[in-house]
């Protein structure tokens, strides 16, 4: 029962209301913008591809210009552009309003990686430190802290967002989609109580072997690892697809449970 | 409603190749070179016109599914979960019955496919027709529930035990015959189409068909003149569910062969563009959906042989859908200037 407490105060504290706070701005303003169309009767589903033109303005603005409130001024003047254009092509020349709501959306996608690639270079994502972000506001409640009660330098977004970043950088685009899992030839993951994992992102929650009653070769060469080799090897020949889609499917739950897992670390750390 | 001329059809065309034309000129690369590529890598060989068929066949199917839906005036945008649905029937069939004649197996699938989704199909219409529940929302909310469900199923009770997630390879009598050999094209476009002719036939010919667009067109006339419209609007639903769940089972049984996690890129929604813009014209679905598949699989012919960025490929087709669907464009235009004459002469 404690420690359902523990982890339940783990789950339910100020970073929740932090990040619930934050996760819920821009999904309020979308939802203000499809009220008002729909007072009008009129089923707008292309608030999806005027945020992405928005933002895609407000970025470049604010790189080039260096001001958040030009960034701001072009993000609002190019979503009522957009949303111009799709009432000229609605209410004159009689579209269909879910056809222009779609279209917008995938000339959204199509043209925003197209003017990030030839603007900037890149695909995917652009950060640099010209982008002036807006100022952050930062009720001190204690979210800033890792676990309440605990001094901590780096709030867990902070933190997330650098080792997010730092995979990025690192990883060639594709490289690890394309091939089969290499983990099991060459590491192991070690839980702070000594347990065993294939690697760091395992969800099944199978003990491969523990440290504080086994010896490394026992459980290197135990039969979860062998069988997870086997399993592995036998299907090189037909992975030529890997589910990419399962990154994004599971990246909430990881961010969740990655968040458990860091404050699990903390806590057994500075138990001993 | 706008009465669409081959005239502004054909100016919707030719602006939006402009259009186009005028971008790639802008990036420095030939404008005429990359769209000779386009039809070329739509038209020219066998795996080419394989290419366009194999996408034809969802499209067309999952446009005809939104149709008919349409015409008992519900907005379905469930078809992406029925497709689902009736994929992982039909995979399952394919690979839990065995030594059938492909004479029987291949049928059965269908049939399979079309009970799963058909009844998954009447679960938004009835909410519809008896609470008045906005489907609109359901049906989106359904597609999620459909997707995940045949998820856990792939990687559950179904699943191959494959380092991807898929079911079992289907039998060999499940699958559908290929033609034009090295692309995936295969019989059910025939399939497709017989379905297509039928469907139409069944709307415009039968008594039932009359029904099902009198309850879209007026509920409570209906209801007047005797034609329950709550069971008319259920049968309208199953039966665009089980013409969704058929293209599933097509693109299994001809395709993939099996099921696999994900498979499909959003097929549902460009279907329902595709009808959309046709404004639920069942002939010109074929139309519609044939347009789309001939500019998807162009675009990697052009990708491919002239280096034109696959980003602004895709931004011209969403440039063609915006303009396909905007034909009050050049009507619009007349009549203002057909006005603007008519008040010189007062």
């Amino acid at each position: 029962m404690d420690g359902l407490n523990e982890i339940l105060s783990l789950v339910f504290n100020a970073t929740l209301v932090r990040s619930t706070i934050r996760a819920a701005t821009p999904i309020l303003y979308a939802t203000l913008a499809c009220v008002l169309t729909q007072q009008a009767n009129i089923l707008n589903i292309g608030i999806e591809g005027i945020m992405i033109f928005a933002a895609f303005a407000a970025v470049t603005t604010s790189y080039f210009a260096g001001s958040w409130v030009l960034g701001l001024l072009a993000a609002i003047i190019t979503g009522v552009v957009v949303a111009a254009f799709m009432a000229f092509a609605h209410l004159k020349a009689k579209a269909d309003i879910f056809v222009v709501g779609m279209g917008v959306n995938m000339l959204a996608i199509a043209m925003t990686r197209f003017l990030l690639q030839r603007t900037f270079g890149v695909s995917g994502s652009f950060h640099h430190n010209d982008i002036v972000p807006m100022p952050r506001l930062n009720f001190d409640f204690g979210g800033n802290a890792l676990l309440p009660g605990e001094q901590s330098t780096v709030s867990v977004d902070e933190y997330l967002n650098h080792k997010n970043r730092e995979f990025m950088l690192k990883v060639p685009p594709k490289l690890h989609h394309n091939r089969p899992c290499y983990f099991p030839w060459r590491y192991v993951h070690v839980n702070p109580d000594g347990t065993v994992f294939p690697c760091g992102s395992w969800w099944e929650h199978t003990v491969f072997g523990d440290f504080k009653t086994q010896t490394f070769e026992e459980i290197w060469l135990g039969p979860q690892f062998t069988e997870l080799r086997r399993q592995l090897g036998d299907h090189t020949a037909g992975t030529d697809r890997l589910p990419e889609s399962l990154a994004s499917r599971f990246e909430r739950l990881t961010c969740l449970a990655g968040i458990v897992f860091m404050a699990h670390v903390r806590l057994s750390c500075s138990g001993d | 409603m706008y009465k669409t001329s081959w005239g502004s059809t054909l100016m919707t065309i030719i602006l939006s190749l402009a259009l186009g034309a005028g971008a790639i000129l802008l990036l420095g690369y030939d404008p005429i070179e990359a769209y000779y590529q386009l039809f070329r890598g739509a038209f020219v060989g066998k795996f080419n016109i394989g290419g366009v068929m194999e996408r034809f066949v969802p499209l067309m199917l999952t446009a005809l599914a939104f149709a008919v839906s349409a015409k008992v005036a519900v907005f379905n945008v469930g078809v992406e979960g029925e497709l689902y649905l009736g994929a992982i029937a039909a995979a399952w069939a394919g690979y839990a019955f065995t030594g059938l004649h492909p004479l029987v197996h291949i049928p059965l699938c269908f049939a399979v496919a079309m009970v799963a989704s058909g009844a998954w199909g009447a679960i938004p219409g009835a909410l519809k027709a008896y609470w008045k529940v906005n489907e609109v929302c359901v049906t989106i909310l359904m597609n999620y529930v459909a997707i995940y469900f045949t998820s856990y199923l792939v990687g559950n009770p179904f699943s191959a035990r494959a380092s991807i997630p898929r079911t079992p390879t289907i039998e060999e009598s499940a699958r559908l015959l290929r033609i034009l050999r090295p692309s995936r094209a295969n019989i059910g476009i025939f399939v497709a189409l017989g379905v297509l002719v039928l469907v139409w036939w069944m709307l415009y010919h039968t008594n039932w068909g009359y029904k099902l667009r009198h309850v879209g067109q007026n509920p409570f006339f209906s209801e007047y003149v005797g034609i329950p419209p709550k069971k008319v609007m259920i049968w309208g639903m199953i039966l665009s569910g089980a013409i969704g769940g058929l293209a599933g089972a097509i693109e299994v049984m001809g395709i993939h062969g099996h099921f696999l996690d994900n498979f499909s890129p959003g097929i549902a929604f460009d279907g329902m563009l595709a009808s959309l813009i046709a404004k639920n014209d069942i002939r010109m679905v074929p139309v519609l959906s044939l347009f789309l598949a001939v500019l998807k699989t162009g675009a990697l012919g052009m990708e491919r042989f002239t280096g034109v960025p696959k980003t602004l490929i895709d931004t011209i087709i969403a440039v063609f859908i915006l303009l396909a669907a905007m034909e009050g464009l050049f009507a619009y235009s007349r009549r203002r200037s057909a006005r603007s004459s008519g008040e010189e002469a007062a």
